[in-house]
């Protein structure tokens, strides 16, 4: 019923294009997560989808129906902004009830869905408050309630966390996925926080100055990226990446970089065989990579040497921050290392997880 | 140092305390001290004559409902069309800087000058809106817009509207830019048409604005002098007579100083208690 479709959209702002040529669906129930970095259109996107913003070019569906040219109010959608946008002057019930008092709903209606809604959201105490004698995470929740009471088929959210403090902010995360299990309805939520993208979706969609650069299931996004700029973005910390070559010596194939050689693995020849004498970027995850003075921590993989600069203990791993050669790399190590600062150190790579990518079009092997 | 440091504040203060005594609360004190003598030679001491005059005097009596009216319809009206305008300015017009100029002019115009330029305009003769109107045709006869008694206030008002919005404008402009435009947007999504959110946002969104400008509109036109004694000096007859005008009489045509100053008390008590609960008010939003 409320599948939302993006076909071909397009919106400029003067020589501006903020959104160029989006192909995009949402299932219906389905979790959708916009991700990527700010000023990339994500929020340009969803107010399209919401009516807040014509499109340009291209058409707008929800549901069955096309949309470009219906108000707000009549898409059947609810929004929850960044800063939540609640009304100042009224009280958290009145914020709740406003929506469905313009649509005419009788009182006790009304009186019934607050009442439900500020108990599955736990501001039942709060109903008499104004907006502003609340604390951040009571106005996020009093934002989503106004969204959840009127009932709709799609939820649009901008960034609803970005405001709350890191503690909060994996609480309401969960709540918020436990929120879309009881809703059962479409979601398009829209984050700069890969972390948030990665936990909520059912599917995310990485876009990148106005362009949809990869759509997927969370894990496949991240196991599988499918160029430089998605491999890069999804993954904390973030892929190194290294200036590479492919050869092929006697049936094996290596990448050479400037300070190392790694052998690829039978599983990845096929695909890299490819990209023989192309100039490649060779990216590997920081949990790739593991400290070979470890015993017992991973057999097999392929030596690299570096020295490492910067040791950072974060409890659960210590992150390296390593030279090799004039090239920087990242590495996420159990927590037993006995790496020192300015010390020598010899890596294992895990092969099986090497990302290829072309260096002109940016794209994955 | 015979001064202690948390002291010297005050040596700083002093010179600017001393001035405002001289030039405020000087004349304010003799004008009350005036107020409550007799003026007639020989008479020493003070009484309550002049106020007990004041009340039993049919002039100050129409002098002061003349103000009322004249305050309640230009500040009403100040707020009416300083919205209106402040609303369309704020909305998306083309060369928007251009029309925000153009909407101040009227308010850069000195009081006494926007006076002469009206009493011309409404010239039976020779004034320039008697000419339009009948050229239009929408009269045939011109208008004696400031003789007729039956339109002097009317016609003072209307200049006072066109001198006196832009100020209500600018104070109101400035608080619907302040305005979220998400929370329209929520609105929108709400399902809220136009008026509702006018109602349910600007207004609200307004309020300490208009609390503000209400204040400040009302004091400045109880006050407002230059104009009306460029236009029509209180005539025909006192049709148009307001308290400053007739305290200026008394003062300086009469020479009845210290009734004068008793008009002058009354009406700063008048406006004391007129603008008090609005500055309660606004002490009382944080
Ligand atoms: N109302 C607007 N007028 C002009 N440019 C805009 C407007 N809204 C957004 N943009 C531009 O469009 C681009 C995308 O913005 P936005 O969708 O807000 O990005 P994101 O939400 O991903 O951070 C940015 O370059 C931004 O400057
Ligand atoms: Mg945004």
């Amino acid at each position: 019923m409320a599948e939302i479709r993006l076909v071909e959209v397009t919106k400029r702002f003067g020589s501006n294009t903020a959104v160029d040529r989006i192909n995009l669906t949402a299932q219906e129930k389905e979790f959708l997560v916009l991700v990527g970095p700010s000023g990339c259109g994500k929020t340009t996107t969803l107010r399209m989808i919401a009516g807040l913003e014509e499109t340009t070019e291209g058409e707008v569906y929800i549901g069955n129906r096309m949309v470009n040219n219906v108000p707000p109010k009549d898409r059947d959608i609810a929004m929850v902004f960044q800063n939540y946008a609640l009304y100042p002057h009224m009280s958290v019930y009145k914020n709740l009830a406003f929506g469905l008092k313009q649509r005419k709903f009788p009182r006790s209606e009304i009186n019934l869905r607050v009442t439900e809604v500020a108990h599955m959201l736990g501001i039942k105490e709060l109903l008499k408050r104004k907006p502003k004698e609340l604390s951040g995470g009571q106005r996020q929740r009093v934002a989503m309630g106004r969204a959840i009471v009127r009932k709709p088929e799609v939820f649009l959210f901008d960034e609803p966390l970005s405001n709350l403090d890191a503690k909060l902010r994996v609480q309401m995360r969960g709540e918020l996925g436990k929120l879309h299990r009881q809703l059962e309805t479409t979601i398009v939520y829209v984050t700069h926080d890969q972390i948030e993208a990665m936990t909520l979706a059912d599917r995310i969609v990485v876009m990148h100055n106005g362009i949809i650069m990869q759509s997927g299931a969370p894990m496949d996004v991240y196991n599988n990226p499918k160029n430089l700029f998605v491999a890069g973005f999804i993954g904390s910390p973030a892929m190194n990446f290294f200036d590479v070559r492919i050869t092929a010596e006697k049936g094996t194939l290596r990448v050479n970089g400037d300070n190392f050689q790694l052998t690829i693995p039978a599983g990845l020849q096929d695909r890299f065989l490819q990209a023989k004498d192309r100039e490649l970027v060779l990216g590997i995850r920081p949990e790739h990579i593991y400290d070979r003075s470890i015993k017992g921590s991973f057999a097999g993989g392929e030596p690299l040497k570096a020295t490492v600069e910067v040791v950072e203990p974060i409890g659960s791993q210590v992150i390296l921050l390593a030279s090799c050669g004039s090239e920087n790399l990242t590495a996420c190590v159990d927590p037993q290392t006995r790496a020192k600062p300015n010390a020598a150190i010899e890596f294992l790579v895990d092969t099986n997880h090497l990302h290829l990518f072309d260096k002109q079009t940016e794209k994955a092997y | 140092m015979w001064i202690k440091d948390r002291h010297m504040w005050m040596v700083f203060v002093l010179p600017g305390v001393l001035l405002l005594v001289l030039v405020l609360g000087w004349p304010a004190i003799t004008s009350i001290l005036y107020s409550f003598e007799s003026g007639r030679a020989g008479e020493a001491g003070y009484t309550l004559a002049n106020y007990k005059g004041l009340f039993k005097d049919p002039f100050f009596k129409t002098t002061f409902w003349n103000t009322v009216v004249f305050v309640s319809f230009s500040v009403a009206s100040h707020m009416i069309l300083g919205l209106a305008v402040a609303m369309v300015l704020h909305s998306a017009l083309p060369a928007k800087p251009l029309f925000r100029v153009i909407a101040l002019l009227p308010w850069v115009v000195p009081d006494v000058v926007a006076g002469i330029i009206w009493k011309w305009m409404y010239d039976p003769i020779y004034g320039a809106l008697n000419d339009l109107l009948i050229t239009i045709g929408i009269v045939d006869n011109p208008i004696e817009w400031l003789s007729n008694p039956k339109l002097a206030m009317t016609s003072a008002i209307l200049v006072n509207l066109w001198r006196g919005f832009p100020f209500v404008m600018l104070i109101l402009l400035a608080g619907l830019q302040a305005i979220p435009r998400h929370l329209y947007e929520a609105a929108a999504i709400d399902g809220a048409p136009k008026l509702q959110q006018f109602i349910h946002i600007t207004l609200p969104g307004l309020k300490k604005m208009i609390v503000v400008a209400l204040a400040l509109d009302i004091v400045w036109e109880v006050r407002r002098f230059g104009l009306i004694q460029a236009m029509t000096q209180g005539g025909p007859g006192v049709l148009t007579e307001v308290l400053s005008t007739y305290t200026y009489k008394q003062y300086f045509k009469f020479f009845r100083f210290e009734y004068a100053s008793a008009i002058s008390v009354v009406m700063t008590i008048v406006l004391l208690l007129v603008s008090l609960p609005y500055i309660w008010m606004i002490s009382q939003e944080e």
